[in-house]
């Protein structure tokens, strides 16, 4: 192995970083006086880059196009009346077989729903001596792998009370535990205010009013044309069109862009967002690459691709080219070719299987 | 491997009238025959052999006679038991089966019929469709009214269709304040104008009574934000212009979808939603409310709301008003995963989920006569693809609601042409196991009279002998008699993908 391979494959994991740039500090001095004197400064420039922004940062430096304006294209629907749209229940009825069937058990209808009492958030809850008077005011959980939150309706129209205690689930072999046990207390502004932008459909970002709970058909598809029965292409992201790379990062980056602001309201979801519009005029994201490398993996594989997309204009690869959202499947992904994004996650010239820790920063949003 | 279905009956020499296996549309992988499933297939070769041959006929043209189809019935009851009502003599006399099973023996009231406002929406090549071997049109023609008058009238012997309404609500103005009419009005795939509307037609033109027509709007269908809670005006305006205006003769509710975006279903016993409304289609004088309930794949976040639970409340508190609980509450289509996890059917008492909490209502309150299970795409799903649950279905229908509240109805045009669900409820019966095992009791030619139609006649107020009378001489009868003798037919073809190593 050379030298740079050994200080590659260190760097690839973020923690062992500095550990790698101590270990090899000499090396490094070596071959930066070589490629010094060889080449002169655009390398030493490049192996300074290589340490301090891992193993693609060369790439991102030197080869990305000229920039574009991300907001120049499209519509947006920033103080608009949300529109009439056709709700969830009307499209299963026909759309029962191909997507009801499964549609309870994807994660975009699983990220709101309604709480199993034997549920273990649900058991701990009870359990807890002083959350137990909570337990059976619980209607919703909201969370994941990470974090559950538990919900209930309030006597308004479309709102919902968030309880300050959360669950953390099992994982890795840590027991679940319930989190904020102290003064547990019902809230009724967080959820509309930072969660039910990506938690609930239909949002109104003056009242903070949702008109769905979950993601509703409409929060992808946008306000579909009935017509679209005889015409697929009618509806958006529909098997018969193929809408842009710039429409799906839109309508994804709505909720997976999660470090991006409303300019028009502030909050941390867009503002009356509808599939199809250009979700940039209004929704302000930091593109910087230091902005990106604080990120961890997965929030910085996100805003990468979306950046790729919405201001480098790649539109080779968007979500959708590895991501089957109503199906869950990951067959797209494994047939996909190997390209340098699919390095936010794997390990160059490691099985696909050993992916990158978790690490950089978190965004504290939320939970997920 | 995939193969074509005739290919591999032109392989193995089967050539069947009835798909005797699992047929597939290429969308899924096809299920491998089952051990019944062979021997059904092997019986019907045998049996067709011997019986052509007897007859002097090819095997090909046997099988596509009356006759054939009875050997396929009578080859299912050697298998699955004797659910299927055919006589030997059938099988080998061509006369027989139209001696037995003549056309226009029953008064037919289907009361779940659909089409569209010229919208497809792919029912029509659903899995389950193709499963039975059904090659039909699945474009927006396919489910238009006309297709609707062929399907209903022409290919079929149904006396009288409901148009049954499906979930949508109307928009009543523009934003300028201006009241809207006709297809402005919106209102989803088969509005309620459009069912209004279609009725009428079809009425004129044949000259009496053969369409009647529900209504789609419900309690949540007209929601006060600032209120959070049901906007009354709005609703009842509605509800006039559905009754008065349209004319229509049934609600058709689904309280497991929220079109006008409330934030929740309804339950048939809020207080608070629900009640008011009954209240004012009372003083409106309409007091039939057909329910889905079941099917709960069809909602996104509310499917729990199509359970029965809510049935037994309101109807003891409103013992004038009729309820008909369609699909007989069954929780999961045959076609739905569900359908087959453990426990979803229990062989030993004959329950399956949420139909068998709808008998519980019925047995808890024995008194109660004012609500009745309908059976569109609950009796022809089940005797194709779950016999022994089809003969549990329809047995503990009557046996806990009685003959006289069970209703005939089919969900089609979404499966094409309802013949063949009559033909199959013209046959079945239910086998002398499960009758001596349940209680059940054996049907009578007069049970299934009340079944077809003269049940609904009740509730609908339908004269079924002044309509006998009218019938033959009407628009819609000379139509269809000039349609047969044109050489119309139904375009129930097998066809599909099979495994070919089975």
């Amino acid at each position: 192995m050379s030298q740079t391979d050994r200080l590659r494959s260190c760097k690839a994991i973020p923690a062992l970083r500095p550990v790698a740039i101590k270990l090899h500090v000499k090396c490094i001095k070596r071959a930066a006086l070589n490629l010094l004197n060889a080449f002169g400064v655009p390398a030493m420039v490049a192996i300074v880059c290589a340490i301090v922004f891992g193993d693609d940062a060369p790439e991102r430096v030197v080869k990305l196009p000229a920039a574009v304006d991300p907001a120049a294209w499209g519509g947006d629907h920033v103080h608009q009346p949300m529109p009439q749209f056709i709700t969830g229940d009307e499209c299963l009825f026909c759309h029962r077989t191909n997507i009801g069937t499964t549609w309870p058990r994807n994660r975009h209808f699983l990220t709101l729903r309604s709480a199993d009492p034997k549920s273990p958030a649900l058991i701990a809850l009870r359990e807890n001596p002083s959350t137990r008077e909570f337990a059976d005011q619980v209607q919703f959980l909201l969370g994941g792998n990470h974090q559950n939150r538990f919900l209930r309706r309030t006597p308004d129209y479309g709102r919902l009370e968030i309880l300050s205690a959360s669950w953390t689930p099992p994982h890795g072999g840590k027991a679940g535990r319930l989190a904020r046990t102290d003064a547990p207390h019902w809230d009724d502004q967080t959820f509309g205010k930072s969660c039910a932008g990506c938690h609930a459909s239909g949002v109104d970002s003056q009242t903070l009013a949702f008109s769905a709970i979950s993601l509703d058909c409409f929060t992808c598809h946008g306000d579909v044309d009935l017509e679209h029965s005889k015409d697929g292409k009618l509806a958006i992201l529909s098997p018969q069109r193929r809408d842009p790379p710039r429409v799906v990062v839109s309508i994804c980056g709505q909720c997976h862009i999660r470090s991006g602001t409303s300019r028009s309201s502030g909050r941390a979801y867009p503002n009356n967002f509808v599939a199809g519009d250009n979700l940039f005029r209004d929704f302000q994201v930091d593109w910087s690459d230091k902005h990106l490398d604080r990120l961890e993996p997965i929030e910085r594989h996100i805003l990468e691709n979306v950046r790729d997309v919405a201001l480098f204009e790649k539109n080779d690869l968007d979500c959708l080219s590895c991501h089957a959202v109503h199906e869950q499947s990951t067959e797209k992904h494994q047939q996909l070719a190997e390209r340098a994004i699919c390095n936010n996650c794997h390990l160059p010239d490691q099985p696909k299987a050993k992916t990158r820790p978790l690490g950089g920063r978190r965004i504290r949003l939320c939970g997920y | 491997m995939w193969i074509h279905k005739w290919e591999r009956d032109r392989r193995k020499g089967v050539d069947s009238p009835i798909p005797t296996q699992v047929v597939s549309n290429e969308e899924f992988i096809p299920r491998p025959q089952t051990g019944q499933q062979r021997q059904w297939e092997r019986l019907i070769g045998e049996l067709a052999d011997q019986k052509s041959r007897k007859l002097g006929m090819s095997r090909r043209d046997y099988l596509r006679s009356s006759m054939g189809m009875a050997t396929a019935f009578l080859a299912a009851n050697m298998v699955y038991g004797p659910y299927w009502d055919v006589e030997a003599a059938e099988t080998t006399e061509a006369d027989a089966a139209q001696e037995k099973w003549p056309k226009g023996e029953y008064f037919i009231i289907d009361v779940q019929t659909h089409f569209t406002d010229g919208f497809a929406l792919g029912f029509r090549s659903a899995d389950f469709v193709r499963d039975m071997g059904f090659q039909l049109k699945d474009d927006a023609d396919a489910y238009s009214f006309t297709n609707y008058v062929k399907e209903i009238f022409f290919d079929s012997e149904t006396s009288l269709g409901v148009i049954s309404g499906v979930p949508g609500r109307e928009i009543d103005k523009s934003r300028a304040g201006k009241i809207l009419e006709g297809r402005d009005r919106r209102g989803g795939i088969l509005p309620s104008w459009l069912m209004s509307r279609r009725k009428n037609e079809l009425n004129a033109l044949a000259g009496c009574q053969r369409t009647l027509c529900q209504g789609n709007c419900a309690p949540n269908h007209y929601w006060d934000r600032t209120k959070n809670a049901p906007d009354f005006p709005a609703l009842y305006d509605q509800m006039e212009r559905e009754v008065k205006t349209y004319g229509i003769d049934s609600w058709k509710w689904y309280c497991h979808t929220d079109p006008g975006r409330s934030g929740n279903g309804f339950r048939l016993d809020d207080e608070k939603m629900a009640y008011p409304f009954y209240e004012r289609s009372k003083q409106l004088g309409l007091k039939v409310f057909s329910v889905h309930k079941g099917y709960a794949s069809q909602s996104r976040t509310l499917g729990h709301m199509a359970h029965p639970g809510d049935v037994e409340k309101a109807a003891l508190d409103h013992p004038d008003l009729t309820f008909i609980i369609y699909h007989s509450a069954m929780k999961h289509g045959t076609t739905e995963p569900e359908f087959k996890e453990p426990g979803y059917f229990d062989p030993e008492t004959g329950d399956f989920a949420w139909h068998a909490d709808l008998m519980k209502i019925k047995q808890r309150n024995p008194e109660m006569k004012n609500v009745y299970c309908e059976i569109g795409s609950a009796f022809g799903t089940l005797a194709i693809a779950h016999p022994v649950m089809c003969q549990h279905l329809i047995g503990k229908n009557i046996k806990n609601y009685g003959v006289d509240h069970v209703l005939w109805g089919t969900d089609c045009l979404w499966w094409g042409s309802p013949q063949w669900v009559i033909d199959a409820f013209k046959r079945f019966q239910i086998s002398d196991e499960l009758c001596d095992k349940f209680g059940y009791e054996k049907l009578t030619q007069e049970d299934k009279a009340k079944i077809f139609g003269l049940n609904a006649a009740r509730i609908y107020g339908i004269d079924v002998e002044a309509e006998r009378r009218a019938f033959p001489n009407d628009a819609l009868s000379k139509l269809k008699t000039a349609y047969l003798q044109q050489g119309g037919q139904r375009d129930n073809t097998a066809y599909g993908w099979v495994r070919a190593d089975v």
